[in-house]
C-alpha cells in the first residue's frame, strides 16, 4: 500500500471515529433525557424535530450562543484548559479499541481500529489516570468553594476505584495471556463445553461485576456522582463553567461513558464476536460491527438506566464500598485467576 | 523514509520540550503551575522513551507518576492551599550558592552533551513485555524484590507519622 494511500486511510479513519463518538454523544443526551422522562412517566423533549431528536442540535447551538464568563477569582490559565483535559483522554481512548475485523474496501484490507498498540490495556489505564487531572484543576481553579469539594472528592473516588478496576483488567490480562485488545478478543472467540460462549463475563464474573461498578464511579455517574451532587454542591467541579466549556465537560462526560461500554465490550463480551456463528469476509464483519454496537448501546442504556433507578450513595459509604468491598473482592478474584492458570499449566 | 524524518522530528520537539518543562518547574513561583510543569516534563519524558523502544516503561511512567504520584502532591497543594512563594524570606547563603550552584551543573550538563552525542532512538526497536517480564524476575529478581521492600518500609513510616497515637 502506498504511503499516502495508508495516510489518508489513517485520517479517514480518525474523522469516522471521532464523528461517530461525537454523534452517539449527542444521541446519548437525547436517550438520556427521553429514557428519565420514560421511567418517570414524563414524555420528555418532543418538540424539536420528530420525536425530540433534534434536540441536541438545538442545545448545542445555545452553547455557542451563550456569553462567556470567566469568574474574577479564576485561575484564568488553568480555568480555561481544564476542560480540554477532560475531553481530550476521554476521546483518545478510543484510539486503541478494535471494533470488529478487517473488512475489503475497494483492494483495501482496513482493519476498524487506529492503532494496534501492543499496549493496548496500558495506554488505556493510563489515559484514565490522566483524565483525573481536568476535573480537579477545574475545581481548584474556579475560585469558589463547592468546586473545590467537588474536585477533592472527585480526586479521592477516582484513585480509590481506580485499584479495583486495574485489579480487574488485570485478572482478565492474566487469563488472556496478552496486553493487545485485539489479542483479549481473539482469546473469547469459540465456546467452551460448547454451551457458553468463551465471554470473560463467564470466567471472570467477579472481575465483571467490579470492572462494572468501577466503570460506574469513573465516569461520575449515579450512584457514584458525589463530585457533582446537586443537592449538595450546586453541581460540583461546573459550577462556575459556562456555555461552551460547560458542554465540553459534558460532551467529555458522555465520551468516557461510551468508552467505558466499549471497554466492557471489548473485556467481557468479546468485542465483535456473535457467539456460535462463524463468519468470514465482508459480511462478518459488517454484522461483527453491528455486534459490537449492539453490546456498547446495552451498556450506555444500562448507565441511563441505573442513573435513573438508584439514589446516590453517601460519602462514607462510597469509600467502604471501594475499600471494604470491592477491593477484597477483586483482589480475590486475582488470587482465584493466578490460582486457576497455575493449575491449568 | 517520511516515517523515520517524522519519528525525528517528534523526538527532538519532546526533547526540548522536556527541558522547558523542567525550567518552568523550577521558575514558576506557584506551586500548582510548578506541579503542572512537573506533569508536562513527565509526560514529554513518557514520550522519549516510548520513542526509545521502552514502551513497557513509557506507560508505566504515566501511570504511577502522572497518575498516582502528582495527583498525590496536587492533593497536598489543594489541602494546604499553598500560595505562591514570597520573595525575600531566603537565607543570604543562598543567594551565592544557587548561581554557582545552577551554573556548576548547567556547565556539567552542556559538557556531557558535548562528549556524548545525543543518540537518536533506534528504529524499530522494542522489547517484548514477556522478555522484560523474564528479565526482571530471573536476572534482576532481588533488586526488584528489595525495592519493594523499601517502598512498603517507606508506606509503613509514612503512616506511623501521619498517624502519631496509635
Amino acid at each position: 500500500m502506498s504511503l499516502i494511500a495508508s495516510l489518508i486511510i489513517i485520517f479517514l479513519k480518525i474523522a469516522i471515529l471521532f464523528g461517530a463518538v461525537l454523534t452517539i454523544v449527542a444521541l446519548m443526551t437525547w436517550v438520556e433525557r427521553r429514557g428519565s422522562a420514560l421511567i418517570q412517566d414524563r414524555l420528555g423533549p418532543n418538540r424539536v424535530g420528530p420525536f425530540g431528536l433534534l434536540q441536541p442540535v438545538a442545545d448545542g447551538l445555545k452553547f455557542l450562543f451563550k456569553e462567556e464568563i470567566i469568574p474574577l477569582e479564576a485561575d484564568k490559565f488553568i480555568y480555561l484548559i481544564s476542560p480540554l483535559l477532560v475531553f481530550v483522554p476521554a476521546l483518545a481512548i478510543f484510539a486503541v479499541i478494535p471494533f470488529g475485523t478487517t473488512f475489503k474496501i475497494f483492494g483495501y484490507e482496513i482493519e476498524p481500529l487506529i492503532s494496534d498498540l501492543n499496549f493496548g490495556i496500558l495506554y488505556i489505564i493510563a489515559l484514565s489516570g490522566l483524565s483525573v487531572y481536568g476535573i480537579v484543576l477545574a475545581g481548584f481553579s474556579s475560585g469558589s468553594k463547592y468546586p473545590l469539594i467537588g474536585g477533592l472528592r472527585s480526586a479521592a473516588q477516582l484513585i480509590s476505584y481506580e485499584i479495583p478496576m486495574s485489579l480487574s483488567i488485570l485478572s482478565v490480562l492474566i487469563a488472556a495471556d496478552t496486553f493487545s485488545l485485539k489479542g483479549i478478543i481473539s482469546v473469547q472467540i469459540g465456546t467452551s463445553f460448547s454451551i457458553l460462549p468463551k465471554w470473560f463475563i463467564f470466567s471472570q464474573f467477579i472481575g465483571f461485576f467490579v470492572f462494572l461498578i468501577t466503570m460506574f464511579a469513573e465516569t461520575n455517574r449515579i450512584p457514584f456522582d458525589l463530585p457533582e451532587a446537586e443537592a449538595e454542591l450546586v453541581s460540583g467541579y461546573h459550577t462556575e463553567y459556562g456555555s461552551m466549556k460547560f458542554a465540553l465537560f459534558f460532551l467529555g462526560e458522555y465520551a468516557h461513558m461510551i468508552s467505558a461500554s466499549a471497554l466492557i465490550t471489548v473485556l467481557f463480551l468479546g468485542g465483535s464476536d456473535i457467539p456460535f456463528v462463524n463468519l468470514s469476509g465482508n459480511l462478518g464483519a459488517i454484522l461483527g460491527i453491528i455486534s459490537f454496537s449492539v453490546k456498547v448501546g446495552f451498556f450506555l442504556w444500562l448507565f441511563v438506566w441505573v442513573r435513573w433507578t438508584l439514589p446516590r450513595f453517601r460519602y462514607d459509604q462510597l469509600m467502604a464500598l471501594g475499600w471494604k468491598f470491592l477491593f477484597p473482592l477483586s483482589f480475590l478474584n486475582f488470587v482465584l485467576t493466578i490460582t486457576f492458570k497455575w493449575l491449568m499449566l | 523514509m517520511v516515517n523515520v524524518m517524522m519519528t525525528s522530528v517528534l523526538f527532538y520537539t519532546f526533547l526540548i520540550l522536556a527541558l522547558i518543562f523542567g525550567l518552568f518547574v523550577a521558575l514558576f513561583r506557584s506551586p500548582l503551575y510548578s506541579l503542572l510543569s512537573l506533569l508536562g516534563l513527565i509526560s514529554s519524558l513518557s514520550v522519549l522513551f516510548y520513542f526509545y523502544g521502552a514502551t513497557f516503561l513509557s506507560f508505566i511512567q504515566l501511570i504511577v507518576y502522572a497518575g498516582g504520584i502528582l495527583v498525590l502532591f496536587l492533593f497536598v497543594i489543594m489541602l494546604l492551599r499553598l500560595e505562591p512563594e514570597e520573595r525575600g524570606g531566603e537565607h543570604p547563603a543562598f543567594k551565592v550558592l544557587a548561581p554557582i550552584l545552577f551554573f556548576a551543573f548547567s556547565a556539567a550538563g552542556v559538557g556531557i552533551l558535548f562528549l556524548k552525542k545525543i543518540e537518536k532512538p533506534v528504529e524499530g526497536y522494542n522489547l517484548p513485555i514477556q522478555e522484560f517480564a523474564h528479565k526482571l524476575f530471573t536476572n534482576y529478581g532481588l533488586p526488584f524484590e528489595a525495592i519493594t521492600l523499601l517502598l512498603l518500609a517507606s508506606a509503613v513510616g509514612a503512616f506511623i507519622l501521619a498517624k502519631r497515637k496509635i
